[in-house]
């Protein structure tokens, strides 16, 4: 007994019991503060009515199981919150699955809400999440692999509709995983660093959910979800760049609704990274593309401004990040206010202070807009984080810089992959009956249009 | 290789040479200039707004120099900010001036990528000085590069001239085939504010000195088939042994030009709407022939005394020399083709079609 106890460094919660279970003397133990005590009593009274009939089998069931002792088969069995019964005189021993799930309801994720369609959101409880991805996909092809990391209680699965992904895309995910040395997760991030194609990209090569029908429909585009035992997040791949403008509301809308907006948010990947720079390049280098009749208002506003125009652009952008960092720390009634104060406040007394021009708010007030637009939190981040280089290089060089900046960036984009499959398709590669489903939401009777994701990527990788 | 690859895309923006910063801030927006002078003693009028408390003013400077680009540059010496001229709406020039070549002040304009090749292009009668500040600001307010400019978008609307901005006066100032006509303005007597005057002939590079009434603008338009937007005429018709005034509106027109050795005959199918019509009904059918066959008349006599007075100065404003060197090369090799056309026989007609008659009939 003691034996046992040492294992677990005498732990205060660790609990091993003398028992007797059908006259037989055993020793129970148990985290007493992982398991449901009440169900590991019905489990051993179970147990002893299997015994009493003489049931063959009598250890086997949903939640038990009976095996050879082995010791580092009880410590996992211990960890992850089972109980464990232990017959010393026939060396065997018997697990009780019992855990004490401490689970919230599966409300709709925060930052991923949309106005129509399922209300629901992943909990920290895979087997809870998973089961919420069966109710919507009732089909016998939703397979699910785990991998349990080495000595790391850990478990990575994924999962994925066997007759929709492809292969290989599944298998170099499968080999990607089993590549990680060992480590504890805390969150998905940590472990999109050993998956992603290219780390160092400002790109995410995988979508981030919470939401199961943003799941689901993309499992049956074909993608894989990667599932972390004790977190939320899914992480979706292989992705194109126009996966992250999609919204699970493009199809709970109307077909016209639902394209125009998915052309709007497209339109706002475009305005987000290149409006300040391009008001800062007019500017500093092109004035004389202004229209005549503006000429006099901007010229007005900007005639008493002490800098140049990018260090005005910085300045507000600072100006922004801030509140917006500043609005997600508080709680939320205190960071709508930030938000105001912020947004109106200080926007309107920065431009009386002089030192910066309503252009300028306007231009940065509009670009922060449009970063919003974007569906997915991470994709957001990165075009916020962009504007920075492209502001610098409108700056030195004007239009001449900005198109140097955006020829980076699509070269940038068309090397980078996600799972080995080209991060612009169906883009470049083209594809003419997946193209216009990235600006247009296609009805969706029409089983013809709905392509797979992997009709060329999967073909290609051959 | 990626460390070779980033330093080449860092010396990509090297590489497009001089960049320089031209700050908007800094730079003094200047939207009409006036031009007079003549070759070697020049003088230019700039017009630009001037920021005060919220208030625009416009303020005027003028300087002289040997040609456009010494007197430009001469300007700085006495204006705060740098003049930059690439937002120019109104380019004006004083008939004397354009009397040379005209083609001596503009070259400046055309040699510079940041200038705006859009302006208007308006000839001026009189003193320059009084075009670019105005003393009546009660009648057009202070802003008067934008009334000139909108001056100059009604009366092209409204086919009472020919509008032509920069680049099109480029073009044409050294087309062989056609030649250029410019707006002309003056100060109304009445108004004392800037005024449409007519349309200036041009020959080769130079103005002619000979200036064509609205009216005969109009016709030039129906000519040219060029017209704006709008084309009204009045003309006077008898009907029923009454004198009436019919207001016309030009709908739609087809010319038919027909060249036979120096013979040419012009004939124009035009469809008109009746905009004013005192005497009412206008519906019976012999009634309307009779009044088309009357302003057939009328704008063929009009359409002869434009070609008159164009051949006496010998400008092909109508653009009759595309046709005759894209198909006559016979008649276009003759010679210079403004000579040409002075000499050919040209012969109008015009055949008007009652096609509308408003909601009255």
């Amino acid at each position: 007994m003691q034996i046992i106890k040492n294992e677990f460094k005498n732990s205060a919660d660790f609990i091993v019991k003398e028992v007797e279970v059908a006259g037989v003397k055993a020793f129970l133990c148990f985290y007493s503060t992982m398991i449901d005590a009440e169900m590991v009593g019905r489990q051993l009274r179970l147990l002893e009515e299997r015994v009493e009939q003489g049931t063959n089998g009598w250890g086997s069931s949903a939640s038990t199981s009976v095996e050879a002792f082995h010791k580092e088969r009880l410590v996992a069995a211990i960890c992850e919150g089972s109980a464990v019964l232990i017959f010393s005189e026939s060396n065997l021993m018997l697990e009780i699955k019992a855990v004490k799930v401490t689970e919230r309801s599966p409300d709709e994720p925060v930052n991923e809400q949309v106005v129509r369609g399922a209300h629901l959101g992943f909990v920290e409880n895979f087997n809870t999440n998973v089961g919420l991805l069966r109710n919507k996909l009732k089909r016998p092809d939703l397979v699910v692999e785990s991998f349990q990391m080495e000595k790391t209680v850990s478990k990575i699965n994924i999962v994925y509709l066997a007759d929709q992904a492809a292969p290989e895309v599944v298998q170099e995910l499968r080999g990607r995983l089993e590549k990680i040395p060992y480590k504890e997760f805390y969150s998905t991030g940590q472990l999109e660093d050993y998956i992603e194609d290219r780390i160092l990209s400002p790109f995410p090569q995988f979508l981030t959910t919470e939401r199961p029908d943003r799941v689901t429909y993309n499992l049956l585009e074909g993608k894989i979800a990667v599932f972390t035992d004790s977190s939320p997040t899914v992480l979706l791949g292989p992705v194109n760049l126009f996966t992250f403008y999609e919204s699970p509301d493009d199809y709970t809308s109307r077909v016209l609704v639902g394209s125009f907006y998915r052309m709007v948010r497209l339109l706002a990947f475009f305005l987000a990274i290149l409006l300040p720079s391009f008001y800062i390049s007019v500017m500093s280098f092109h004035s004389e593309i202004l229209p005549v009749e503006l000429t006099n208002q901007v010229k007005a506003s900007v005639k008493d401004i002490p800098y140049p125009p990018v260090f005005e652009a910085l300045l507000l952008e600072l100006f922004i990040e801030l509140i917006r960092e500043a609005s997600i720390r508080l709680p939320q009634p205190i960071g709508q206010t930030v938000a105001i104060v912020g947004g109106i406040v200080i926007g309107d007394a920065i431009v009386s202070a002089g030192l910066a021009s309503n252009q300028m708010v306007i231009v940065v007030a509009m670009t922060a807009i449009a970063g919003f637009v974007v569906p997915s939190p991470e994709l957001n981040m990165v075009i916020r984080m962009l504007r920075f280089p492209f502001m610098v290089l409108a700056a030195t060089f004007g239009f001449f810089g900005m198109l140097i900046g955006t020829l980076i960036l699509f070269v940038h984009l068309l090397n980078l992959s996600s799972l080995k499959q080209p991060y612009l398709t169906p883009v470049i590669p083209f594809d003419p009956t997946r193209f216009r489903d990235v600006f247009f939401r296609i009805p969706y009777y029409r089983p013809d249009r709905q392509q797979p994701f992997f009709r060329l990527g999967g073909k290609k990788a051959k | 290789m990626n460390k070779l690859t980033i330093c080449l895309m860092l010396c990509i923006p090297l590489l497009a040479g001089c960049w320089d910063q031209l700050s908007f801030r800094d730079l003094q927006v200047v939207t009409l200039i006036g031009i007079e002078g003549e070759k070697g003693d020049v003088t230019i009028h700039f017009s630009f707004p001037s920021h005060t408390d919220d208030q625009v003013e416009y303020l005027t400077a003028k300087a002289k120099g040997y040609s456009f680009a010494d007197a430009k540059n001469e300007i700085n010496v006495r204006t705060s900010e740098v003049i930059d001229i690439s937002q120019l709406e109104v380019l004006l020039i004083s008939e004397e001036t354009a009397g040379d070549n005209l083609y001596d002040s503009l070259d400046n304009l055309y040699r510079t990528p940041r200038n705006r090749l859009t302006s208007n292009v308006a000839l001026v009668q009189g003193d320059m000085e009084a075009f670019m500040t105005q003393n009546n600001t009660k009648g057009i307010g202070s802003n008067v590069p934008d009334f000139i400019t909108h001056l100059l978008k009604t009366s092209d609307e409204y086919s009472l001239s020919v509008n032509h901005d920069l680049q099109e006066v480029c073009t044409l100032l050294f087309a062989e085939d056609k030649d250029l006509a410019l707006p002309v303005l003056k100060i109304g007597e009445e108004s004392g504010h800037p005024e449409l005057a007519g349309t200036a002939l041009f020959k080769g590079k130079s103005a002619t000195g000979t200036m064509l009434t609205t009216s005969e603008s109009k016709i030039l338009a129906i000519m040219e088939q060029n017209t704006g937007k709008f084309l009204r005429g009045t003309y006077e018709v008898e009907v029923e042994g009454e004198e009436f005034f019919m207001t016309i509106e030009y709908v739609n027109g087809n010319k038919n030009w027909d060249i036979k050795g120096d013979q040419v005959n012009m004939s124009y199918d035009i469809e008109v709407e009746i905009e004013e019509f005192p005497h009412g009904a206008v519906l019976e059918k012999d009634r309307i022939q009779e009044i088309e066959k009357q302003l057939s008349e009328h704008i063929t006599a009009d359409m002869e005394n434009l070609l008159e007075i164009l051949q006496e100065t010998g400008s092909d404003a109508i653009g009759l020399g595309y046709e005759v060197r894209a198909f006559h090369q016979d008649l276009w090799k003759k010679g210079d083709w403004n000579e040409t056309f002075s000499e050919l026989d040209i012969k109008a007609d015009a055949n008007i079609t009652i096609k509308r008659t408003g909601i009255m009939n």
